[in-house]
């Protein structure tokens, strides 16, 4: 597919110490974070706009598929080459381009890591509040382009929130320019938010304009624990009834504290079978007025024991636990397959019993974490051999807790996307007109299905 | 035949590609790229155990780009020892295409050699204070040789008159104590830092030990594993452990965190050596946890921060003694900088290899050392304060790099 005559224009696009063909370098751009991989058959890492557009119209010319990749730490399989082709590694692509502090934006490139971006714009007082797992690793482009989410999504929501220009190029090396630095803009479609989320499908995402808020005064952290899993769930809805929306609502069950203790110790005790963690933010007589609420809440909806975090100390320590669980996990497993099945808050104690029941059922370790406040569950399976066997009830208990989740009214990704991970569900969830419109979008974008192929629908379609 | 490599494939299965080593991985935060970082290597000697790579001349360059520093193994969730494999991974290619020849010729002639370095000692003084230096540096001939050696011989240190060892015969080292000593001589204490040598000697017979030093242990070994150079490392080791254990200390003391760490392993890479490793102590953990610290009465004035090298914190789990023997020195103020037990690109010859890279990542730690705004930078590993005098002075920053137990011993 690829001749030396595309090389050569490669190289002469980004210079040939930004071309990548050894076998070493490809072997290295063949996988993310899940267990999928595909050698891709050249890596580029392009520097500029024009860079970009211009591999793009090259590879557009000869048919030649395109994956964009960040940090590489997706949890869907969407950065793996499964065509082949051309791997576009963005890392060199790292600058913030403006914090504006007048209109609380700032301006930034595809490769920029998620967590030097938090600390950049607090630097200035603001806040970007998207927090994917991911954030040291992971990039803004990838963010958008996955539209990453995290604990904080309860209360200040996922990353196309956030997204308020873009730059772009297309599948045939055009620059597309929406959005910009206005709140309000309504002109024409809202193009911003087909592309976050788009999978790396639709185009390269090139330049990033997010808005940001104010840096909250003050948060405090209260750890809530339950004899029974089921209250603790109920709690989570609970306490959204009561019109609190704290910043982030965490669930974790008996096993998650379990392997938490065992790994890195901060005091979770072994015998409640769940426990909230919970952190509200916002100013100090606020904070104040909230916690009481939710101290209230937890404790008449069955909670043994609820602690308020003294200090910033102790509210550290207890959110080290919280995310040390996934070392955790993959300290006592060959795979963790960490999904995100997400359902309409008032539905999580069902989606957390139906999990229950299914471990039970394929006699699966399932220990269950998530973003509980806003739905987005985590049942981690814990995968303990390659044995056939083994495999194949894991991939019975995936099908149906999919498949409990939608019947719930929920949807297969809460922030991981669809990549190869879960293409196979799509018709479960849309109806044929509903993807049917996916495609034609996808057809007209990107007529070649050049850009990320193989990706959110079955191949072949 | 199978190869000692063979044996780490279910070590590399174990990563589960999350890429919490971006996070920390020093030559990845300049390089941004994934052959560069933990997980890219790991899953390079994967495929190099089950022979789809080579040892080719791309992997050999992405294998030298390691500091050794440990920082992905302490971040890494299954605990995947990437250090190990790299450092296994190396002593295939060395075992396989042998060294290059500088370096073999350091190696194999030098670096054991305690003539040598005596030899070189006395050179290297020459040339830094004879003035030799100075018309090199000024007339531009070292612009002229290969390999940016303008800007590496910077990283030299200054050499001591003579070394260590050729003193050791006129040392009043006191003939009793409550607790026997054997005190480890590192190659850099030897042709370098011989007043440090005198300030350990000093400090502990503070604290009631006979200390002993036998004159013949030679190089630790780690620049040999570091190369790859498995068998020699082995032959250093035992000669240095038969000269330790025969001084019949209770404790084997070293004051660089590198030989320190090597001596801890001796056990895994010499048979027969149990028990070994149980005996040896860094300087600082050997007074704060095994005989009572005390600090004398004579203040130093200033604020030291404090450089945590990795093959003491990381390496040997070493962390809170350095701060608290600090902590314990009158008049001196102890802060704490941002990233402490971050690498500063030393790694024993790594800077001289690769010189740029090195710079790069030692900046960082001039940074979180500018912040502080200190006196003096306290460290202990002869490696790191060779690169943190290099770096200071190349950014013009007045501030000196010491032993924690070189202020320690001031005080008494």
């Amino acid at each position: 597919m690829l001749n030396q005559q595309i090389l050569a224009n490669l190289t002469k696009i980004v210079g040939k110490e930004n071309v990548f063909t050894t076998k070493e370098d490809l072997i290295c751009y063949s996988y993310d974070s899940t267990p999928i991989d595909h050698m891709p058959d050249v890596v580029v890492a392009p520097v500029k706009t024009e860079e970009i557009a211009a591999i793009m119209k090259l590879a557009n010319e000869n048919r030649i598929p395109v994956v964009p990749r960040g940090g590489g730490t997706n949890l869907s399989g969407g950065s793996v080459p499964v065509a082949g082709g051309i791997v576009m590694a963005l890392h060199r692509m790292n600058k913030i381009l403006e914090i504006d502090t007048d209109n609380l934006t700032a301006t930034a490139q595809p490769g920029v890591v998620t967590a030097a971006f938090h600390q950049a714009v607090e630097k200035e007082g603001l806040f970007y509040p998207p927090d994917p797992q991911s954030m040291f690793m992971s990039t803004l482009g990838g963010n958008v382009a996955e539209n990453a989410g995290g604990p904080r999504g309860v209360k200040y929501g996922v990353t196309k929130d956030y997204v308020l220009g873009l730059e772009v190029v297309s599948p045939n090396g055009e620059v597309i320019r929406v959005g910009g630095k206005t709140i309000k803009n309504v002109s024409g479609y809202d193009l911003i938010r087909l592309f976050a989320g788009s999978e790396g499908t639709l185009g390269i995402i090139t330049e990033i304009t997010f808005r940001l808020v104010p840096l909250p005064e003050a948060k405090r952290t209260v750890l809530a624990l339950f004899d029974r899993l089921d209250d603790a769930a109920r709690t989570v809805s609970g306490i959204i009834k009561q019109r609190i929306i704290p910043t982030t609502l965490e669930l974790m069950d008996q096993k998650t504290m379990e392997l938490i203790e065992s790994f890195k110790p901060v005091g979770f005790p072994l015998d409640a079978e769940g426990a909230l963690l919970i952190e509200v933010d916002g100013s100090a007589g606020e904070v104040d007025r909230q916690i009481v609420i939710v101290e209230e809440i937890c404790k008449t909806s069955g909670a043994r024991e609820v602690k308020v975090a003294a200090d910033a100390a102790q509210a550290t320590q207890l959110w080290t636990g919280r995310r040390s669980a996934f070392g955790a996990m993959a300290r006592n497993a060959l795979q963790v397959l960490a999904e995100d099945a997400t359902v309409p808050r008032s539905k999580v104690p069902d989606i957390v019993r139906e999990i229950q029941r299914i471990a039970a059922k394929y006699q699966l370790t399932i220990p269950t974490l998530g973003h509980t406040g806003d739905g987005n569950m985590h049942p981690n399976i814990l995968v303990q051999s390659n044995d056939e066997e083994e495999l194949k009830r894991v991939d019975a208990a995936i099908d149906e807790i999919f498949r409990a989740a939608l019947d719930l009214g929920g949807t297969l990704s809460g922030e991981h996307g669809v990549g190869l991970a879960k293409q196979k569900y799509m018709d479960w969830e849309f109806n044929s007109s509903s993807l049917n419109m996916m495609r034609a979008i996808k057809k007209a974008v990107d007529p070649n299905n050049i850009l990320n192929p193989g990706k959110i629908f079955l191949r072949g379609e | 035949m199978t190869e000692p490599l063979d044996k780490y494939l279910d070590e590399t299965e174990r990563c589960i590609r999350c890429g919490l080593c971006q996070k920390v991985c020093p030559i990845y935060a300049e390089m941004g790229s994934e052959p560069f970082v933990a997980r890219g290597k790991v899953r390079l000697i994967r495929e190099l155990i089950k022979g789809n790579v080579e040892l080719s001349p791309r992997l050999k360059e992405i294998l030298a780009l390691c500091l050794d520093c440990g920082a992905c193994v302490a971040n890494c969730p299954p605990s995947v020892h990437t250090d190990k494999l790299v450092l296994e991974a190396r002593a295939k290619i060395t075992a396989e295409h042998g060294l290059p020849l500088p370096l073999a010729g350091a190696l194999h002639g030098f670096l054991p050699n305690n003539s040598a370095q005596a030899l070189v000692t006395k050179m290297a003084y020459f040339y830094q204070h004879s003035g030799f230096q100075k018309l090199l540096r000024g007339t531009g001939l070292l612009k002229a040789l290969p390999l940016d050696l303008d800007k590496k011989e910077g990283l030299m240190p200054e050499f001591a008159p003579r070394t260590f060892r050729s003193m050791l015969g006129e040392l009043p080292l006191k003939k009793d104590g409550k607790i026997r000593v054997a005190y480890f001589l590192s190659c850099m204490t030897n042709m370098v830092k011989p007043e440090l040598g005198q300030a350990v000697i000093k400090v502990l017979e503070n604290h009631g030990c006979e200390v002993v030093i036998p004159a013949g242990v030679q190089c630790c070994g780690t620049p040999h594993l570091a190369y790859g150079d498995t068998k020699v490392a082995a032959q250093l080791a035992e000669n240095n452990a038969r000269l330790l254990l025969e001084t019949g200390a209770d404790y084997i003391i070293s004051d660089c965190a590198t030989c320190g760490a090597a001596l801890k392993k001796y056990d895994k890479l010499v048979p027969g050596l149990e028990g070994f490793a149980d005996k040896v102590r860094d300087i600082a953990e050997f007074l704060v946890n095994v005989v009572n610290l005390r600090a004398g009465e004579k203040p130093v004035d200033g604020v030291v921060t404090y450089h945590e090298p990795c093959h003491l914190g990381r390496g040997q789990g070493v962390t809170a003694a350095p701060r608290e023997i600090l902590k314990a020195i009158p008049g001196l103020t102890f802060a704490e900088m941002e990233d402490a037990d971050r690498c500063c690109g030393g790694a024993g010859t790594f800077n001289v290899m690769h010189y740029d890279l090195s710079m790069k990542i030692l900046d960082r730690k001039l940074d979180s050392i500018r912040k502080v705004n200190p006196q003096m930078v306290a460290t202990g590993c002869p490696a790191c304060t060779m690169q943190l005098e290099h770096g200071l002075s190349r950014r013009e920053m007045p501030i000196s790099v010491v032993h924690p137990v070189e202020l320690l011993a001031r005080t008494y």
